[in-house]
């Protein structure tokens, strides 16, 4: 920039703005933060209260789960944001310091795990976060398999030789956020994002009474924190959730139902003279059992079950746990049906001979030798854990000055591991919108740059919400037509590769 | 039924769509006599703008179309600009990337509500916004104090071009979107705009809507009448210029020597799909019929 013709371009004679913005240039890396600040500070007359003006920024993200981070780890990668010196903050109300201190244990695995999709990975790598996660806990795999319960019917997927590489990884949700709130922090010199954990959000509302003089800042939504602090901000982020608070503020409806169900999880230990190299999913009539792999000898599992079950199945002995869910996985409804009656607080059989024998004589009967997963041998302690199932959508995703991102906008049945995907990538449409809005000098609250970001992801999350669902469904009946018609189903699939291929890019996250 | 109706109304419909130099330099020649009074704002134009105050930033107001073609126009002076001499600096000196017109001395006329104009402010222009309506102007004024960032570079005027211009101001970027079709004199209008364009290379950036039977249906039987996308009688069709005849005029003005050229137009159109405005491609026939952008430099 050179200097010799700033002053006669200088339209206002007061304008210290110019000055500083002039410094900020110079002096951009290291006195970025303190700039900002100045230059709110510098723009107002000595009556308003700095207290104020330290506290207004550009984008506030309530909720501190993956979605929250990752979206403000998004944007402290990106130069459009930075470069046009936006403040951000992010507050979340638990205490995260388990997260950061976060170290891989050898044969321990948390029982959260998701599975994400290419697109998801893609974006990780994009913004940096990808490049934090501890390797040896990343499990990619190119084989699925889904039958059904009842028939036997089966769909394989399998990318072992297309060269697509991946359907998709899975990953403890520890290492995910841990790397996400990782790479955050090496930002933290290029950006200006404040992350407030320990901090809960009490209320949000409009300050009608405009304090803000030479500001008018009514219509910015205004976050009172437990700490005290009031924050008012050009645009608010609820990334907080299925019961939302933002969007409860927003006076924004969510519509949906909660499934008769509950998915209980657990890290498992299996076979390891097995290769742990396939997502396998088994669809029972009360709700589907899926074990993921997470490296040879052990497995995560998700398993979706009626409210009364998912209490039993959690709180059995671990020995009898094990042969529940080998029965669960390998045997035939009917003598799935009788370990079920034998849960109960009375005495009840040996679950391991039960299922050895009854496995023997489905294995000498049966003339087809499908592949089952490995044998589930033990289950590491206290991973065993219970949750409700929901389908949500926001009747909106946006307000003016408020946009709804993650569990917040939808949440959905876990049979697909599709949520956080969804959240990731509405995260990931949100910074390209914002980065948009930036580039053409829009405020980055405004209503029409949000629409793009809601007409963008209302549409493709509704999909993806419907098709679960109906999954869900269709596979929630043991009415013989329909099974006989989803077992045709499936196998016609199976052999169909093109419809396959187009099943996997859907599931893969291509949209 | 539409149709019939403005039929009846202008009986040789044809004659809407003949060229209009020789009536345009009989206007002009006529005004340059005229009184040093002389304004080109018409007064029932104003009138309508000022009754629509109030709408200029609601979200699903009359003015939603501007909105929405905001972005593009934004987007297109910043690729005009980009790399470009303007006076004696080179604009890519200062050329930064997040703010693009810092250090650019910016006029907007018929700023309305100040959709346009807030925009070159955040992307780093000093910047004054003039529009004849004292309501507009109002508008604007508030609307500014609802973003910090804006404080400082910006200011807002209920003034004429032609008072401005015997101010003596002059600024590097001229901008007079969607507003030629809206004053009484085209010609002595773009005299103004042209003479507060900075010496030795500063930029006239204009927009309108050409004078073609295509943008009768749309902008007028069907924008106005059918669907009321935006409100009836917000366009005159006699007043629309082709991009041929603007180019003209500008290219024809003259202080002391010839004072420039045009030296882009672009096609633009809503697509109804994604309701988004886009730069028409090369390919498409009719490209220049009905809106369009222009770029005019000063020697
Ligand atoms: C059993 C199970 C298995 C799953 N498996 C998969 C899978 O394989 N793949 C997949 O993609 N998805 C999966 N999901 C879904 C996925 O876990 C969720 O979609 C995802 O975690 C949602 O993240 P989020 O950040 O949007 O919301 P959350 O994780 O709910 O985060 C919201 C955050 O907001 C904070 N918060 C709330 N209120 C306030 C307040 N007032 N003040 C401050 N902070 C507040 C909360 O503390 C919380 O940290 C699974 C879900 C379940 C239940």
């Amino acid at each position: 920039m050179s200097l010799k013709y700033l002053p006669n371009r200088i339209l206002f004679q007061n304008n210290k703005l110019f000055n500083i913005n002039l410094f900020s240039s110079i002096f951009r890396q290291q006195y970025h933060k303190i700039n900002i600040r100045k230059r709110y500070l510098a723009t107002v007359s000595s009556s308003t209260s700095s207290d104020l003006l330290e506290n207004i920024y550009d984008i506030v993200i309530v909720g501190g789960g993956i979605s929250g981070s990752a979206l403000a780890c998004a944007l402290a990668s990106s130069s459009k944001i930075t470069g046009s010196q936006k403040r951000v903050a992010i507050i979340e109300s638990s205490d995260t310091s388990n997260i950061k201190g976060w170290k891989p244990i050898k044969g321990e695995f948390s029982n959260r795990v998701s599975s994400l999709t290419p697109r998801s990975v893609e974006f990780f790598k994009g913004i940096g976060v990808w490049q934090n996660i501890e390797e040896e806990r990343i499990k990619p795999f190119k084989d699925m398999q889904v039958w059904d319960g009842i028939s036997d019917a089966r769909i394989k997927f399998n990318n072992e030789n297309t060269g697509i590489g991946p359907l998709a990884w899975i990953l403890e949700n520890y290492n995910i956020h841990h790397a996400i709130l990782r790479t955050l922090d090496q930002y933290k010199e290029d950006s200006d994002v404040d992350f407030l954990d320990n901090t809960k959000v009490q209320k949000i509302s409009f300050d009608k009474e405009n304090k803000d003089e030479p500001f008018d800042l009514s219509d910015w939504p205004c976050v009172e924190l437990s700490n005290g602090k009031k924050l008012k901000t050009r645009l608010l982020v609820g990334a907080d959730g299925i019961n939302s608070p933002v969007r409860s503020f927003a006076n924004i409806d969510s519509l949906g139902w909660d499934y008769n169900s509950h998915a209980v999880v657990a890290t498992l230990h299996v076979d390891s003279n097995v290769e742990n190299k396939t997502a396998w999913q088994r669809f029972l009539p009360t709700g589907p059992i899926a074990m993921l792999p997470l490296q040879n000898g052990y497995s995560s599992m998700v398993w979706s079950t009626t409210p009364n079950l998912a209490n039993k199945i959690r709180s059995m002995s671990s020995n009898d746990f094990v042969h529940l869910v080998n029965a669960a996985f390998q045997l035939r409804m009917a003598d799935l049906e009788y370990f079920y009656s034998q849960l109960g607080d009375g005495e009840s059989v040996d679950f391991q001979n039960e299922f050895e024998w009854r496995k023997d004589v489905q294995s000498k009967n049966s003339n087809y030798k499908e592949e089952f997963p490995p044998i589930v041998l033990g289950v590491q302690e206290k991973t065993r854990a219970g949750f409700p199932l929901r389908m949500r959508n926001a009747e909106s995703y946006i307000k003016e000055r408020i946009v709804l991102v993650g569990d917040a906008a939808h949440t959905i049945h876990p049979l697909a591991g599709q949520g956080l995907n969804q959240g990731l990538a509405d995260v990931q449409c949100l910074l390209k919108v914002i980065e948009q809005g930036i580039i053409n000098g829009q405020d980055i609250g405004d209503i029409n740059l949000l629409r793009e970001y809601s007409s963008e992801r209302y549409f493709a999350n509704i999909m993806m919400l419907g098709v679960v669902d109906k999954l869900h469904k269709l596979f929630g009946t043991s009415l013989t037509p329909i099974v006989l018609a989803r077992s045709f189903g499936l196998k016609v699939l199976d052999n169909f590769d093109p419809i396959k291929a187009e099943i996997m890019k859907f599931a893969m996250g291509a949209e | 039924m539409f149709l019939k109706r403005t039929i009846t109304k202008n009986v040789n419909i044809m004659q809407l769509f003949k060229p209009k130099y020789a009536c345009i330099h009989a206007l002009t020649r006529n005004t340059e006599q005229s009184s040093p009074e002389y304004s080109t704002i018409n007064e029932s134009e104003v009138s309508k703008f000022s009754q629509i105050a109030n709408e200029w930033w609601s979200p699903n107001g009359p003015v939603k179309l501007l909105h929405t073609m905001n972005p593009l126009r934004i987007s297109y002076i910043r690729e005009q600009l980009k790399n470009k001499k303007i006076g004696d600096e080179v604009s890519s000196s200062s050329y930064h990337h997040h703010h693009p017109f810092r250090g650019l001395r910016m006029l907007d006329i018929g700023c309305g509500g100040g959709v346009l104009t807030e925009a070159l402010v955040r992307l780093g222009g000093s910047v004054i916004g003039v529009d004849a309506s004292d309501e507009n102007i109002k508008i604007a004024k508030l609307h500014a104090k609802k973003d910090p960032i804006l404080h400082g570079n910006l200011e807002y005027q209920c003034i004429t071009a032609e008072k401005l211009l015997k101010q003596g101001e002059t600024f590097d970027v001229v901008c007079a979107m969607e507003i030629i079709e809206h004053v009484n004199n085209p010609v002595e209008f773009l005299k103004a705009c042209a003479g507060l364009v900075k010496p030795g290379g500063g930029y006239l950036f204009l927009s309108t809507i050409s004078r073609t039977p295509l943008s009768y249906i749309l902008t007028i039987l069907l924008a106005e009448n059918t669907f009321k996308i935006v409100p009836q009688g917000t366009h005159d069709f006699q007043k629309y210029l082709r991009p041929d005849e603007l180019q003209k005029i500008i290219e024809n003005i003259k202080n002391d020597d010839k004072w420039g050229k045009v030296i882009d137009i672009t096609g633009i159109g809503l697509n109804p799909i994604t309701s988004k405005w886009c730069k028409l491609p090369d390919w498409i026939p009719g490209k220049f019929d009905v809106n369009y952008f222009l770029t005019a430099q000063r020697i």
